[in-house]
């Protein structure tokens, strides 16, 4: 009878753990392969975690391509064909879209994730009691404000004036703040940020900003508003730095060698074979590329990347828009060699049909 | 002569059997009374043992009862059982036994198959002589069919006078007082009474009792007689013949209940099987019901849904994971639909609950069975697509149509002009599927057990591909006294798939199928140099390079096991513990080799991955019946807590230096590529359960349940819900008013209200959590990031859905006509809604509770005897449901597009207020533009040949505001229909499915009317007939330039009628004869599977779904449904 006796002392136990405990203890499921945002927020390694999130949404894969296609085949420099991503072109070259039409190109919600990270930096940085000084602590806080306004700028570029978010608490809609309210968040916030950021050079890691990057940027935007004598100071504050200057050679500025020079100010780093890779080469190529012969792609011999149906193809007009003697020109593919081992010819075998890769 | 006639109520009160017990006796009884049998041939083989002193008769009697399944029908009054005998027997039959027992002089017995009857010699006539001057009355008793019906009890009534009908049904009864009635009873027979008068004979044809004696049904946490139940349950037969090749359980359900919707997702071997019971009541939390295996309810899905690399992770329907549970060890199949039964489950019975329960052993002597088939398996379906020569020619006139540039000519065919018919080099024909299954059963007076071994494997009928399961079960129950139970219920399997990619992906990153519908048909396999033929034009691989070149095997193994005690206080009250566990680890390697270009891209591409699920449960609960007077009471009370933990871990590499090792050595690839993630979750429900069934006068009937479920899902603020039922029935049929009304053997009206819920929204919704995010570049290296997973809601709580249901269950003219008829109504609130919400937040949307969504419908379910006679049965299952589902609030957001989830697809779907959840969305198509029609109606630039959308709206542009509503997932109606004629020993049963009104989009025909790349291989039928100016038709379009308007790829021809009417099973039996003594009973059958379709669908199969999701169903390179022929055998030794 021992056994009758451990199972009435199980379910005794069975009804103790319930009654005793309470049904909420034993509902604590502890979480144990995300972080708890109090523990993850409260270091600097935590923080700069979220920062590497908002550079790796700056940076993007699908970024690079849609902003050639967003740029380019709304303007009279670019156009596509073949490919099922045809159907998504065709209505952004021909200015046709509408709701109903998936445009990768417009797609901003990276932007904004850029945002929300960088406000969860600004609003948990008071939190971290393991900085190594205060000039560390308001670096970090000046490069997340630093990538904020960069997302803002980047969404204004498309959209204009978007609604201004500063905090995660924010109610969910917001209105969209005038001009004149966002033109002066983007200058205050880059003024601010400048004097905190690193020296060029000093930048913990390269690919994260530095003051002449956030110099670059104030500098772009002026340019953009037509803020001609700001624009011109700070052009002029960047070159009196000494800490840049334009690269010799046109031409050369594209090649691998050179990818770490004096003229990038404001990068986005990427890294082949990694998430954050250029995948504009795949559109790129053209049919059954095997070989290049001009535009940089000389000797350049295709083992193994993708080449997709789905074509990126230049006007000849705006190839023949350049001069002859235009480094620019230079670095447009209009021969190659295929597959089979035809020399084709971009401007005479096709029209509108020469690829630029750089 | 004043003593009680005693016949069944000793039986009854000797041997207190499971009611289980009883049932099974009825069965035999109901065999005995119907079916031609080989005389005596248990009694003929069946040998007891026995070894008693100084025992009454009547203990004798009894012990052989417990050792066998025979069971004695005696008057005590006549046949002395009292004597004392000393018995030593060994290994003797039963009528050597008796004749030992009973002196030929005094006692006759009778053996009818495992029920004998003991008569005093000479017939009942002679005990009576000596009252002969009174009346005497004689007669014979049959059942319906006209069989002799032994050992019926005829008494009359109001006195113990009585006796039992002979072997030939034949009763006298001698002095019989004035106004005498006589009582006629038999075992799972109606009691009938009839007036003597002036009689002298009277023939009696006794009628089965309707309900069955005492046959229980399971219900959540307890059983239940079938005719007390209140709610609505279906229960499933499972027939140990098979309908067909079954690798799961699930599959068994395809169209055999009223209300429950079940959808193939694959049709490759133990493929992925969707249920939706009474519609669909949520969006965003799933659909999918509760399933309860033995008393632990599971967590039914996949441990490893898909694969991790390239086109292996495109799959959205994962192979069933039930398919790791033997369906041949499965006894019954409950589903529960309305709120009155699942509301025992609480937050988690909002989707109904599939209750499986699997084979005990009887307390007798060892069984042995082994069931077993082979089958042949075939395509039942190919795509019509372009042959070479077609292609060739529709091809190079489209270009000629200025469609294509020159360069796209397609030249000369390989194969001597006949090219390559990729599907045909996919196939794998006449493909082998074989299940064998042994099982031991039986037991003691007290303890009992079931056995099996099963061993299964099924071939695909796609190379590569293939399903084996190797299975062991053991189920114990024992009475360790008469207070204490306990039972133990154990499987293991091991089960081992071959997959091939077949799934969502696109070009590069789709598998064979897709490769094979989109693949150039004038390519040889390979080329000149021996090497994987590949077109210039196309980034697809060659399909065969596909098949063969990537590998994905998993191996799971799972543990399902439960234990319980139970301690008996008094006769009414008793406590449960149960205690169970499910444990299921699945290592999944894939591998992609060189044959494939993206293999030689990347120099081999490997992944492993291994997840464990598991989960146990731990429950207490007390137990009470009681019955005085008219009132009947039962209740039961407990608590129950389970964990789920699920442990898993990815790893990938590719660059490999050589190729041998396969997906076996990860390490020795290109360490840049490695890429590694794990993750351990988990979830915790503790509850309180409670329910009342009141019973009065075994007329009315009261059932009430309440559960309150905590869930760790569920943000702080709302821990605990509370679920409520409660239902009342009542037995019309038991009635006085009725008892006259011949007609009605059975009548039953139920009506239940109840509410539950749906937590299926994983596992942190109301917390912040941080999980890995994208990857920043700094100083040349990848840093990873981490992000925010969602903006948390601490508020959450279940989705509350609330049913009524209005039910009755009918027998008519001796349930030669049964069934039942339910309506319900759901109505489903604080629905689980990513709601969406300004990207401006850096998220798209918030798990919230809003918004409502209403199911309702009619189900009906009739079984119908047609015929019945002593050689020939005609038996008619019929089953029909028909359903409305409608969203009806969306928290305020007037309407939210739903997207087919893959490249270049989107937006075909919507959920808006008025419309059914998920209703395809998108543009009508009005035939097609015609030379001289009037083009300046519109301000786009159509041509001849193009599609002609409606414009709706009527502002002379075709844009995103002419989308309609075009069509549903949810049919309009189903049914279904078995029918069984049995002649003498052969039996065939046909199962025919009916689906109507509803509708599939097909992402194949997408790619036709919008072509990734104009030289992949098309549909023959739209191309072959497509409009040119000398064929001016208005079905299909010109094709030459299907782009240029952009991707309306939702359209009235893209959505077609998946309507279909489907000969499903045919099969045909036959009980050997006996021809050993070691068999007692053997079966032969032939199934047929899949015969025929008839439907409008051009797809491969209009019943199969790959995208998971009944209410939403969009076939892409769906796994091919496959024509199967099963050859089967049972025996039982």
């Amino acid at each position: 009878m021992k056994l009758l006796y451990k199972f009435k002392i199980s379910v005794l136990t069975l009804i103790a753990i319930f009654v005793l405990h309470g049904c909420e203890d034993i509902l604590e499921e502890p979480v144990q392969s995300q972080f708890a945002s109090s523990n993850l927020l409260s270091t600097k390694n935590g923080l700069e975690s979220v920062l590497a999130d908002a550079y790796a949404r700056n940076g993007n894969i699908a970024r690079t391509r849609n902003i050639v296609k967003r740029e380019e085949m709304t303007a009279d420099i670019l156009w596509q064909t073949g490919g099922g991503e045809n159907g998504t072109a065709a209505p952004l070259i021909g200015f046709r879209w509408d709701p109903s039409s998936r445009l990768e190109a417009f797609c901003w919600i990276e932007y904004w994730q850029m945002i929300r990270d960088a406000n969860i930096i600004i609003e948990s940085i008071e939190n971290v009691s393991d900085f190594a000084s205060d000039q560390d602590k308001s670096q970090l806080f000046a490069e997340a404000k630093f990538l904020r306004v960069w997302a803002y700028y980047q969404l204004w570029n498309q959209y204009g004036p978007l609604p201004i978010r500063k905090s995660q608490s924010d109610p969910l809609e917001i209105a969209r703040p005038t001009q004149e309210e966002f033109y002066t968040f983007v200058e205050t916030e880059l003024l601010a940020v400048i004097p905190d950021l690193p020296d060029p050079g000093d930048e913990p890691a390269y690919g994260r900003v530095h003051s002449g990057g956030a110099q670059a940027l104030l500098c772009k935007w002026y340019l953009n508003t037509l803020q001609w004598q700001k624009c011109a100071n700070v052009a002029q504050d960047i070159i009196s730095s000494n800490e840049f200057e334009l690269f010799p050679d046109y031409y050369d500025l594209f090649a691998l060698k050179n990818e770490h020079n004096s003229e990038f100010i404001l990068v986005k780093a990427k890294l082949a074979n990694q998430g954050n890779k250029n995948n504009l080469l795949a559109t790129t190529l053209p049919w059954g590329y095997k070989e290049g012969l001009d535009g940089g792609l000389e000797g350049v011999v295709n083992e193994k990347w993708a080449n997709y149906a789905s074509q990126y193809r230049l006007y000849d007009e705006f190839y023949y828009s350049f001069d002859e003697n235009d480094d620019r020109r230079k670095r447009i593919l209009t021969k190659y060699i295929n597959t089979s081992g035809d020399i084709v010819n971009l401007l005479t075998d096709y029209s509108d049909a020469t690829r630029a890769l750089k | 002569m004043k003593k009680i006639v005693n016949l069944l109520c000793l039986l009854l009160k000797q041997h207190r059997k499971k009611l289980i017990v009883m049932r099974n006796t009825f069965l035999i009884l109901l065999i005995s009374a119907f079916q031609v049998f080989a005389t005596g041939s248990y009694a003929q083989t069946k040998t007891i043992s026995l070894a008693m002193n100084d025992a009454t008769i009547s203990e004798v009697l009894s012990a052989i009862q417990n050792q066998s399944e025979f069971y004695f029908l005696y008057n005590s009054e006549l046949v002395d059982v009292t004597k004392k005998v000393d018995v030593e027997i060994e290994r003797e039959k039963v009528d050597e036994i008796l004749a030992r027992l009973f002196s030929k002089e005094e006692v006759d017995f009778l053996i009818k198959d495992r029920y004998i009857v003991l008569t005093p010699v000479g017939g009942n006539a002679e005990l009576f002589a000596d009252r002969q001057q009174q009346p005497a009355v004689s007669g014979t008793v049959t059942d319906v069919s006209g069989q002799t019906l032994p050992g019926v009890t005829v008494v009359v009534k109001g006195t113990t006078q009585g006796t039992i009908t002979n072997s030939d049904g034949e009763y006298s009864l001698a002095n019989i007082p004035e106004n005498a009635t006589l009582q006629f009873s038999f075992v799972g027979m109606k009691t009938q009474e009839i007036e003597v008068a002036n009689q002298t004979i009277i023939d009696v044809t006794m009628q089965v009792d309707a309900i069955g004696i005492e046959e229980v049904v399971a219900i959540g946490y307890g059983v239940v007689k079938k005719s007390d139940i209140t709610g609505s349950v279906s229960s499933v037969k499972i027939d140990e013949l098979r309908e067909g090749a079954t690798t799961s359980v699930d599959q068994l359900l395809i169209g055999k209940s009223a209300g429950v919707n079940v959808v193939e997702n694959s049709g490759e071997p133990g493929g992925g099987i969707s249920i939706n019971i009474r519609g669909a009541s949520s969006i965003n939390a799933g659909n999918s019901p509760l399933y309860v295996i033995d008393g632990l309810p599971i967590d039914n899905s996949r441990a490893v849904n898909n694969g991790s690399i390239n086109a292996f992770g495109n799959n959205r329907s994962p192979r069933s994971p039930l398919a790791s549970i033997n369906p041949s060890d499965i006894e019954s199949i409950e589903i529960l639909k309305d709120a009155s039964a699942t509301a025992i489950y609480g937050s988690r019975g909002a989707n109904g609950v599939i209750l499986i329960t699997t084979k005990s052993g009887k307390n007798e002597n060892m069984k042995v069975a082994y069931q077993g088939y082979l089958g042949v398996q075939n395509r039942a379906r190919k795509l019509e697509l372009l042959n070479a020569e077609d292609y060739k020619k529709v091809i190079n006139e489209i270009i000629a149509e200025g469609g294509d540039s020159e360069e796209s000519l397609v030249g000369e065919i390989a194969n001597g002009g006949k090219g390559t018919d990729w599907q045909d080099e996919l196939n794998n024909a006449n493909a082998i599927v074989h299940d064998h299954q042994l099982a031991f059963s039986g037991g003691t007076k007290t303890t009992s057990y079931y056995i099996s071994l099963n061993y299964m494997n099924q071939e695909g009928i796609m190379k590569n591909t293939d399903f084996s399961r190797y299975g062991a079960r053991i189920n114990l129950k024992s009475e360790l006294s008469d207070k204490f139970n306990i039972g133990f219920n154990a499987t293991g399997t091991y089960t081992k798939d071959n997959f091939i990619a077949n799934g969502f992906g696109i070009n590069e990153w789709a598998g064979p199928l897709y490769a094979a519908y989109n693949f150039d048909p004038t390519l040889p396999v390979f080329d000149e140099d021996g090497s994987y033929a590949l077109s210039p034009f196309l980034t697809v691989d060659n399909p065969v390079a596909i098949s063969e070149g990537m590998s994905s095997v998993s191996n799971t193994n799972r543990i399902l096991a439960s234990m319980y005690g139970e301690y008996h206080f008094t006769p009414t009250l008793f406590a449960k513990l149960n205690i169970g566990g499910d444990f299921v680890n699945e290592s999944r390697k894939s591998f992609i080799s060189s044959l494939t270009k993206a293999g030689r891209n990347n120099g081999g591409i490997a992944s492993n991955q291994n997840v464990e699920k598991s989960n146990y449960l731990v429950e207490g609960t007390v137990h009470y019946t009681k019955s005085f007077d008219i009132h009947a009471i039962s209740a039961m009370a407990g608590l129950t807590y389970q964990r789920f933990i699920t442990n898993g871990l990815s790893n990938q590499a590719s660059g490999f230096p050589n190729e041998s090792l396969e997906a076996n050595s990860l390490g020795i690839g290109d360490q840049s590529t490695f890429d590694i993630s794990n993750y351990l979750t988990g979830n915790r429900l503790a509850s309180y359960i409670g329910r009342i069934n009141y019973s009065l006068n075994d007329k009315y009937l009261l059932t009430a349940t309440i559960r309150a479920d905590g869930s760790s899902r569920f943000g702080k603020n709302n821990k605990f819900g509370f679920f409520p039922s409660t239902a009342l029935a009542w037995k019309i049929s038991n009635e006085e008013f009725l008892e006259g009304v011949d007609y009605i053997s059975n009548l039953k009206v139920r009506t239940s209200w109840g509410q539950t819920g749906n937590q299926e929204i994983g596992n942190f919704p109301s917390l912040s959590t941080f999980g890995s995010g994208g990857t920043a570049i700094w100083n040349e290296s990848p840093v990873t990031g981490t992000a925010p997973l969602r903006i948390p809601n601490p508020d959450l709580k279940w989705e509350t859905t609330e049913q009524i249901n209005i039910g009755l269950d009918y027998g008519l003219f001796n349930s030669r006509l049964s069934g039942s008829v339910d309506y319900f109504k759901k109505k489903t609130t604080d629905m689980l809604l990513n709601l969406p919400i300004p990207q401006s937040t850096g998220f798209s949307s918030i798990l919230s509770n809003v918004g409502r969504i209403d199911n309702q419908g009619f189900e009906l379910t009739l079984n119908t005897v047609n015929v019945t006679s002593k050689d020939f049965t005609w038996r008619t299952d019929f089953t029909f449901t028909t359903m409305k589902n409608e969203v009806k609030d969306l928290g305020g957001i007037p309407e939210i597009i739903v997207g087919a989830g893959y490249t270049h697809v989107t937006q075909v779907a919507i959920i808006k207020p008025g419309s059914p959840l998920n209703s395809y969305y998108g543009w009508e198509v009005d035939g097609i533009w015609q030379e001289g029609d009037d083009f300046s109606q519109f301000t786009e630039d159509y041509q001849p040949g193009d599609l002609k959308y409606v414009d709706q709206d009527g502002d002379k542009v075709i844009t995103d505001k002419d989308r309609v509503v075009l069509g549903t997932s949810f049919p309009d109606y189903q049914w279904s229909m078995g029918n069984t004629f049995s002649y003498k020993d052969f039996s065939l049963f046909m199962f025919i499915e009916g689906v109507e009104g509803v509708d599939m989009l097909n992402g194949n025909l997408i790619d036709n009317y919008f072509p990734i790349n104009f030289r992949r291989n098309k549909f023959a039928e739209p191309y072959l007939n497509r409009w040119t100016p000398d064929n001016p038709t208005n079905e299909y379009p010109s094709f030459v330039d299907p782009l240029k308007f952009g991707r309306r790829v939702a359209n009235t021809q893209t959505l077609l009628d998946a309507s279909y009417i489907r000969l499903k099973t045919v099969r045909l039996s036959y009980n050997l004869p006996r021809i050993s003594r070691n068999i007692e009973s053997a079966q032969v059958y032939v199934t047929g599977q899949n015969l025929y379709t008839l439907t409008d669908y051009i797809g491969l199969d209009p019943a199969v779904n790959p995208n998971n999701n009944p209410n939403f169903r969009m076939d892409f390179n769906v796994y091919p449904s496959a024509k199967i022929l099963i050859f089967g055998i049972k025996v039982d030794f």
